[in-house]
């Protein structure tokens, strides 16, 4: 097995690819974010370790690990920087991502999280789940609504009923 | 699903049994008892024996809820700030008086904010090591005194930790300390050969002992464990005081008022005459030990004093 | 007593009828549990210790071990259905799995499944019973420096599962090995990358791997149902089985993986996890193949089900033997028998014979059990893929939500899931591999942890690695594993590149 030096072109999500003419500003730019990201938190993490105590080899402190492990982050986004500025490659099969599900989705557990504790599980259920439906297209306001009190009163049966899990159904 | 089913038969047990009288009506509903600690552990077990009996005496509910968590703090932290009705109790373990003295940052006061009801259980530490290595524990205070000698625990900062560097810090032997993940990883490393002792609960090492796997050359306490009598004591040996041992016992938020703790007191008392009850703990690898509620205040007070200067000798990083 | 006889007494102890009830209850209970994401084998079998009370011990045993390798296998059925990895060691499932299914053929990855778990069961099971008492024993010669050398080996082997560039693999591992670290440091009680209190006990691996796996695959797939409802979903018998070609790929890399899986199953510390990432890790490597791996290879799929199951098996031996549980459900099981007043250790076998072999029949007992009761399940979990996905994925999203929530009542695990889910979704974009970084994150403080502590037995001298036998067959696999693959490629591309020139 070879280790592969080319990596994706980073614009393929955009949509920008690189054609006959040679590469563009955007895909040039975005070629070195792997690379840089890799660095920049390998940087951050060495720096953050650097305040714990590293102690000796023989009696590793807590920030010792991370320590040394921060620097080899480093030098892989290093070296990803040397191999990324290869070739680039036309991905072109990949479907375009679907902003609308992972902003419904992302509010649905968001809110999920917010009200299990404030509201009770039931009201996070039917939230959560009806946000989570939103990211269909064609929008089906009316069965969404439906399903969600469905799943709602299931997550009840089972969860609360059922298996006995100790969070309040609902607030008051 | 079980849980739920568990619920209701014990409910419905306390239904059937006549309530006994207590206090101004206490409990006249579900009491909570809380602690730190994963269920199937030693503190888990021990809760809900106590639990059963309880409910049967006072014809309410003792529940018992596991708080797990920094090393039974989140626990601690929660009962400390709950309301002193005597409806939130705690299990409590002697890692609670070690929380006192090895961290500085708690959110609550390992004495002063708890009412001390009674100690249930008690069990000392073992010193055990590999069959044959050492004739007994002079010889291994000896070995100490003039070279290496590893010593494995259940962690830093346990009380395995601390009992191992109480016994350096007042034999004047220099142990060097390896820590393990719980009494598993260091049972495991002594047996492979790793370190050249370990301080372990009983239960922990009972078992190779019996087998001959091991040799448990001295008890923490001032006294001999009951199923190996020829084990001596590490004061034995010594030539100052030395007496550890951990406990549970139940507590909870400073303030209760005092008629629901002396009948709590009684309560436990009673309960810890049974056989049955002395039987199970037995099982544990621990014995039943009551005490007054003052009785327990000042053990916690005084294990408390003790691990702090074990801490600041042994230079244990405080959290 | 010898062999032949404890065996006899072991099965009639296991197949007599009050005991086949506890068996059947538990892997039941433990299938539920481990397609449940969140709810796992220790959930389950700390909810029904106390029930424990009133069984008497063999029963009890029967159970709980019933649960622990049922919840094995339900874990793989969410891995395969919905890549929704039910218990850590299902993770690897999901590789081939979820593509098997994708492409039509859920029932036959199911049945594989089965049936790779029932084999691997067997093996673990014979290993256990010839040689029990001496591979323990053998087992601690492994000190802190041969842990550490192993799983050194472990996690290089197994981050080259992926296809593409091993530098990111590699990364991503580090940075899956720093996020386990996070959270508080056993050795020091410090606080390490602790952004939110209740970070301090680290973060939720369920969390991730749900996040990484499962609501990332959500991400990509809600909108392209035509991806979905379109896969012709045959319920006919022929189209549920596996091709004879299928069949006759079994037997090796079934026999790999239940080697490595009895392997890491009687080293106490490691576990079936581990086990099913390097069982893939090695099917990949020697597969003549290996870029197809991803896309639905039954050996992907066969040796990950035999390691796992056989490393739950073998998991047993120093539990029995030593007294000394492998992992956190081992504990709970050692507390289970010492209530009763067992206390296990070696002389368990001599002393409650009954109990031992009883326990052992049943492990047998069990995985048949699993396996019968799921030839025809399967029918129905392949119907249950097609639901329409539109109201299968606020259901998913639910299970996994509340598994993740209640599995130590927090919030922020909630969050960790929307986050990894995120992050799994952006990092396969930008061909990040995800798998080495949940392998990092598992294995990582392990890692650390022999690291430090081989360092601090042997006062930091780092050649200890290499002059301690065991140890040293380790690091020279690792270092074989790791510089091996680019240098062949090397000398094979120099060759050609000279075979062209003096063409």
């Amino acid at each position: 097995m070879e280790l592969s030096l080319g990596g994706r072109d980073m614009a393929g999500a955009s949509g920008k690819r690189s054609g006959a003419t040679g590469r563009s500003w955007r895909c040039r730019m975005l070629g070195w974010l792997p690379g840089g990201v890799m660095m920049l938190v390998g940087g951050s993490i060495a720096a953050t370790a650097w305040g714990y105590d590293l102690g000796s080899i023989d009696n590793m402190g807590p920030g010792f690990f991370p320590f040394v492990l921060g620097l080899v982050l480093v030098g892989l986004g290093v070296a990803e920087l040397f191999s990324a500025s290869g070739k680039a490659e036309v991905s072109s099969e990949r479907p375009p991502v679907n902003w609308r599900a992972i902003c419904c989705i992302s509010s649905s557990l968001l809110a999920f999280a917010l009200l299990i504790n404030s509201a009770g599980l039931l009201p996070a259920i039917f939230i959560g789940v009806y946000l989570a439906m939103l990211s269909e297209r064609p929008v089906r306001w009316i069965s969404a609504l439906l399903y969600s009190s469905a799943l709602t009163a299931f997550g009840y049966v089972v969860f609360i009923l059922g298996l006995g899990l100790p969070v309040s159904a609902v607030w008051w | 699903m079980i849980k739920k089913l568990m619920r209701t038969l014990v409910l419905a047990l306390a239904a059937l049994m006549a309530v006994s009288a207590n206090a101004e009506g206490y409990p006249d509903k579900p009491v909570r008892i809380i602690h730190g600690f994963g269920p199937g552990g030693n503190a888990d077990t021990v809760a809900r024996i106590i639990a059963e009996k309880l409910t049967k005496r006072f014809g309410q509910p003792f529940v018992v809820e596991p708080k797990p968590g920094a090393g039974g703090n989140v626990a601690s932290d929660f009962v400390a700030h709950a309301d002193p009705d005597g409806y939130t109790l705690e299990l409590m373990v002697g890692g609670h008086s070690v929380s006192g003295a090895l961290y500085r940052s708690l959110k609550f006061n390992a004495l002063d904010d708890f009412t001390f009801i009674s100690q249930v259980t008690a069990f000392p530490f073992f010193i055990a090591t590999r069959a044959g290595t050492y004739k007994d524990l002079q010889a291994l205070i000896t070995a100490g005194k003039e070279g290496r000698v590893k010593y494995g625990s259940a962690g830093v900062g346990t009380t395995q930790n601390l009992t191992g560097e109480l016994l350096a810090m007042k034999s004047g032997a220099k142990f060097k300390h390896i820590p393990y993940k719980g009494d598993a990883g260091s049972v495991t490393a002594l047996l492979g050969g790793e370190v050249d002792f370990i301080v372990a609960t009983g239960t922990s090492v009972l078992g190779q002992a019996k087998s001959g796997q091991l040799d448990l050359i001295a008890v923490s306490w001032d006294g001999p464990w009951a199923d190996t009598p020829y084990v001596p004591t590490v004061h034995s040996v010594l030539d100052s005081d030395y007496d550890v041992f951990s406990w549970t016992g139940l507590g909870g938020p400073k303030g209760l008022p005092e008629d629901i703790v002396s009948d709590l007191n009684q309560a436990v008392v009673e309960i810890l005459q049974s056989d049955e009850v002395k039987s199970k703990i037995r099982s544990l690898g621990a014995v039943v030990r009551n005490t007054t509620p003052q009785g327990m205040h000042d053990m916690v007070e005084r294990q408390i004093n003790e691990w702090n200067h074990v801490i600041d000798a042994a230079d244990i990083p405080r959290k | 007593m010898d062999l032949l006889s404890s065996l006899q007494l072991g099965l009639a102890t296991a197949l007599a009828p009050e005991n086949l009830i506890y068996a059947l209850i538990g892997v039941l209970l433990g299938q539920i549990v481990g397609v449940l994401p969140g709810v796992g084998a220790l959930t389950a079998i700390s909810l029904l210790l106390p029930v424990t009370f009133y069984l008497d011990p063999t029963q009890s045993m029967i159970m709980l071990a019933g649960i622990y390798y049922g919840s094995q296998y339900g874990g793989s059925i969410a891995s395969i259905l919905l890549r929704l990895p039910g218990t850590p060691s299902s993770v690897v499932t999901c590789f081939e799995g979820y593509p098997m299914a994708q492409q039509g053929r859920p029932g036959v990855a199911l049945l594989l499944a089965s049936v790779a778990s029932l084999f691997g069961s067997v093996v673990g099971l014979t290993i256990l019973i010839a040689g029990a008492l001496p591979l323990s024993r053998f087992a601690l010669n492994f000190g802190a420096p041969e842990y550490c050398a192993l799983v050194l080996m472990g996690m290089i082997g197994a981050s080259i599962v992926s296809n593409g560039s091993q530098l990111r693999a590699i990364a991503m591992m580090v940075l899956g090995i720093l996020l386990g670290l996070v959270g508080t440091d056993i050795n020091s009680g410090a606080y390490r990358f602790v952004v939110v209190d209740e970070l301090a006990d680290g973060i939720s691996l369920v969390a991730v791997a749900m996040g990484l796996f499962g609501v990332s695959e959500i991400f990509s797939s809600i909108g392209t149902a035509s991806r979905r409802g379109k896969i012709p979903l045959s319920l006919k018998l022929r189209d549920l089985m596996p091709t004879r070609d299928e069949w006759r790929r079994f037997l090796k890399p079934g026999s790999r993986g239940a080697a490595i899986g009895s392997a890491f199953g009687t080293l106490p510390g490691t576990g079936a996890a581990i086990a099913s990432f390097v069982a893939y890790a090695m099917e990949k490597r020697i597969s003549r193949h290996p870029e197809k791996f991803g896309t639905g290879q039954p050996e992907g799929l066969i040796a990950p089900e035999s390691s796992n199951n056989a490393a739950s098996i073998t998991g047993f031996i120093p539990t029995l033997t030593l007294g000394i549980p492998g992992d956190a459900v081992m504990a709970l099981m050692l507390g289970a028998l010492i209530i009763n007043g067992i206390v296990p250790g070696p002389t368990v076998m001599t002393d409650h014979p009954t109990l031992f072999w009883g326990v052992i029949a049943s492990f047998l007992v069990g995985n048949v059990l699993l396996v019968l009761i799921n030839l025809p399940l399967i029918k129905l979990w392949v119907r249950f893929l097609s639901i329409p996905y539109w109201a299968l994925y606020p259901g998913v999203l639910l299970f996994v939500s509340i598994g993740v929530y209640s599995f130590r009542n927090s919030v922020v695990d909630v969050y960790t899931t929307l986050i990894f889910g995120l992050l799994g979704t952006m990092l396969s974009r930008l061909s990040f591999p995800p798998a080495p970084m949940l392998l990092g994150f598992i294995l990582g403080p392990m890692l650390e942890e022999y690291l430090r502590r081989s360092m601090l037995l042997y006062d930091g001298d780092l050649t200890v690695f290499f002059t301690r036998p065991l140890s040293a067959v380790f690091m020279v696999g690792a270092c074989l594993l790791l510089f091996l693959p680019p240098i062949s490629g090397w000398i094979r591309r120099h060759r050609t590149a000279r075979q062209t020139r003096s063409a």
